[in-house]
């Protein structure tokens, strides 16, 4: 498991989720800058060692990739730094970029390197900033850091991430079946995964008695409900 | 005397005697192996197979308790399971299992085109599907950069329908929470308010048809957005009056108030949004951040509360719901007034898909809704991805629930608004 050098201290974190409570982070952060490229720019200025593969803007907001390796490292950092304060973890969505045509996988040298891209959408509460970071892995070790130290909320979704997609994260404190049965086979969300594929039956949660229910008292012969007989 | 034994010989009647002398059937303890899930609800079975819990022993019980919620059908074990530890009747610890009903909407969503989606979103939220669908609609205008060009009046029947989605979310809670504590007034009142909004609901989304990318399939008059007004103002009048005597109700405040606190660190660490955050004084909403449709001329206000229980909750979606109805006839006006263009509707299906990505999200009732999409380089729909408030609010439950009484569980689960179909999708 990587280490997180610049996670911060539970004490720092209590304070400046006490100090949300009394901003209105919608129009007016204290810091808050109209700039598209405020958190990549605030990134490599305070933080030049980590690499940056790929920098952009989409619909979400500002988009960054990073290396597996880094990826503690980047959300860390814009989780405790006052100017970013990205401390909501909206998903994390896997993609599969596994391609069933011949011509795709002949086109693609790279398919079974990079298949699985891992994005975090995450946004401020107290600023108006938005971003994604992706990361990339591979098919034959499917694996990214798990980021439950930073983000708790990424436990049910690490989860659900390894459950239907196979992406193991390393580090998660209890990786198990969230929304699948435990006999189900394969990663039902791989592009590969067959769309007709049959899996085991659970078997019926019958009782060893069945309840008897009495819709009609019983009738005697004159057809009267049944009554005392002395 | 004829009984039942004579018309049923085979009539298995319980035995209380045998029941009694019967080994007792601990619950075991849950088990957190990777991958391995636990097997409590196993045993849980087969002690109500008896009818009834006579003869088990107590001990375990009180200690651990599997706690089933929720609608039951054979094929599945539960909707939603808490495996609770107790120190008396106080709740230490909360492990919550969601089941294994997982519908696979975003696999489906995936082989089916998009006017399909519109279909399958409506199972996300069964009372309030016009929230999904118009953030599907929403998304794909996104891809196809027509924003811009969804009519004014689209925009403002979009908004009326999203807040009218609201106070029946709302309503729906507090309905059910007037219920736990026997409040007949407030239940009648907050009951019959529910049914005139969901029936103005079902009637705008049935006339308007907004199931549909760039605008709407059907025109809606405006005697019937007049219709509409009278019908949610006339539910509302007594909710109205409800407000303050229900903030003295002696049984809800005291039913409710200090009860399932929870920190602003721990609602934030989960992604926690919505009623439930700004209950806690966070004046976060995501109508106010990122404004779509008709929203950044509505100016949603922006209420919190600050004690964070399930009274701060309650009385949160109270006043939310005064401003979303404030919202629906501001909405219905200015859609009076607004050019009657129903906008170009856009054929998605027709056509490949443009490639790229989208990730957009709105307020729906419980928080924050966000939904992703890729389009692969041959205008396939590569990925699908739906992400629920409703999702976070369970995640969370554990944090909800500490140290809590037992009997205060229901009322703090009713009083998150949680939606089972949507946790699971």
């Amino acid at each position: 498991m990587t280490d997180v050098p610049d996670a911060p201290a539970p004490d720092e974190r209590d304070t400046a989720a006490d100090a949300v409570s009394d901003v209105d982070g919608v129009a007016d952060g204290p810091k808050a800058t109209q700039n598209p490229h405020h958190l990549v720019e605030l990134l490599r200025q305070r933080r030049r060692h980590l690499r940056l593969l790929d920098t952009g803007v989409d619909s979400w907001g500002e988009t960054l990739c990073v290396a597996a390796d880094d990826l503690l490292h980047v959300l860390a950092f814009l989780q405790a730094d006052p100017d970013a304060d990205l401390e909501v973890l909206v998903d994390v969505v896997c993609i599969d970029h596994h391609e069933d045509s011949d011509e795709a996988k002949a086109s693609d040298v790279d398919d079974d390197e990079n298949r699985f891209e891992v994005v975090y959408l995450l946004r401020s509460v107290r600023l108006p900033y938005q971003l994604s970071v992706r990361v990339f892995t591979s098919s034959e070790h499917p694996q990214v850091p798990s980021v439950t130290s930073l983000y708790p909320s990424a436990d049910w979704l690490e989860r659900e991430l390894y459950e239907l997609f196979g992406v193991y994260a390393d580090g998660h404190p209890h990786l198990r079946g969230l929304l699948l049965y435990p006999d189900f086979v394969s990663h039902p969300m791989r592009r590969d995964y067959p769309r007709g594929k049959a899996q085991p039956m659970v078997p019926l949660r019958t009782p060893q008695h069945l309840p008897v229910v009495v819709t009609d008292l019983p009738v005697d012969d004159t057809g009267d409900a049944a009554q005392d007989a002395s | 005397m004829k009984s039942v034994l004579d018309a049923l010989p085979d009539v298995i009647m319980p035995d209380a005697v045998r029941e009694a002398d019967a080994a007792s059937i601990p619950l075991v303890r849950p088990d957190d192996h990777d991958l391995v899930r636990p097997l409590a609800e196993e045993e849980l079975p087969s002690a109500t197979r008896r009818g009834s819990l006579m003869g088990a022993d107590t001990a375990p019980l009180s200690r651990h308790l599997v706690w089933t919620f929720g609608p039951s059908h054979r094929a599945l074990p539960f909707p939603l399971q808490l495996r609770v530890e107790l120190s008396g009747e106080r709740v230490l610890t909360v492990d919550p299992e969601i089941g294994w009903s997982h519908q696979g909407l975003e696999r489906m969503l995936e082989f089916g085109t998009v006017d399909e989606g519109f279909g399958l979103l409506a199972r996300l939220h069964p009372t309030t599907p016009l929230v999904p669908q118009l953030l599907w609609a929403h998304l794909w205008e996104t891809i196809l950069d027509v924003v811009d060009e969804v009519p004014a009046r689209v925009c403002w029947l979009r908004v009326a329908g999203l807040e009218l989605s609201r106070v029946v979310a709302h309503l729906d809670v507090l309905r059910a929470l007037a219920e736990v504590y026997a409040d007949r007034l407030a239940q009648q009142i907050f009951t019959d308010a529910h049914k005139a909004c969901a029936r103005a609901l079902w009637t705008l989304q049935g006339e308007a048809n907004f199931c549909a990318v760039g605008g709407m399939r059907d025109a809606l008059d405006d005697s019937a957005l007049t219709a509409l007004e009278d019908e949610l103002q006339a539910a509302l009048v007594g909710v109205g009056q409800m407000h303050e005597q229900q903030l003295r109700n002696v049984a809800f405040v005291d039913g409710l108030g200090g009860r399932g606190v929870i920190s602003i660190r721990n609602l934030l660490d989960h992604g926690v949004t919505g009623p439930a955050l700004r209950a806690s004084g966070v004046r976060d909403d995501v109508r106010r951040r990122h404004p779509i449709f008709a929203y950044d001329a509505l100016e949603p206000a922006l209420v919190t509360q600050q004690d964070s229980d399930a009274l701060s909750r309650a009385t949160q979606r109270l006043q939310e719901l005064s401003d979303a109805s404030r919202m629906v006839l501001q909405a219905c006006h200015e859609a009076r007034r607004a050019d009657p263009s129903l906008g170009t509707l856009l054929d998605v299906d027709d056509k490949p898909l443009p490639p790229g990505r989208c990730a957009v999200s709105l307020e729906a009732p419980n928080g924050e809704m966000a939904f992703f999409v890729d389009v692969d380089a041959n205008g396939k729909l590569r990925r699908t991805r739906l992400r629920t408030p409703s999702f976070a609010l369970a995640q969370c439950l554990p944090h909800f629930l500490a140290d809590a009484h037992l009997d205060d569980v229901v009322p703090i689960l009713l009083g998150l608004g949680m939606v089972g179909t949507a946790i699971d999708c």
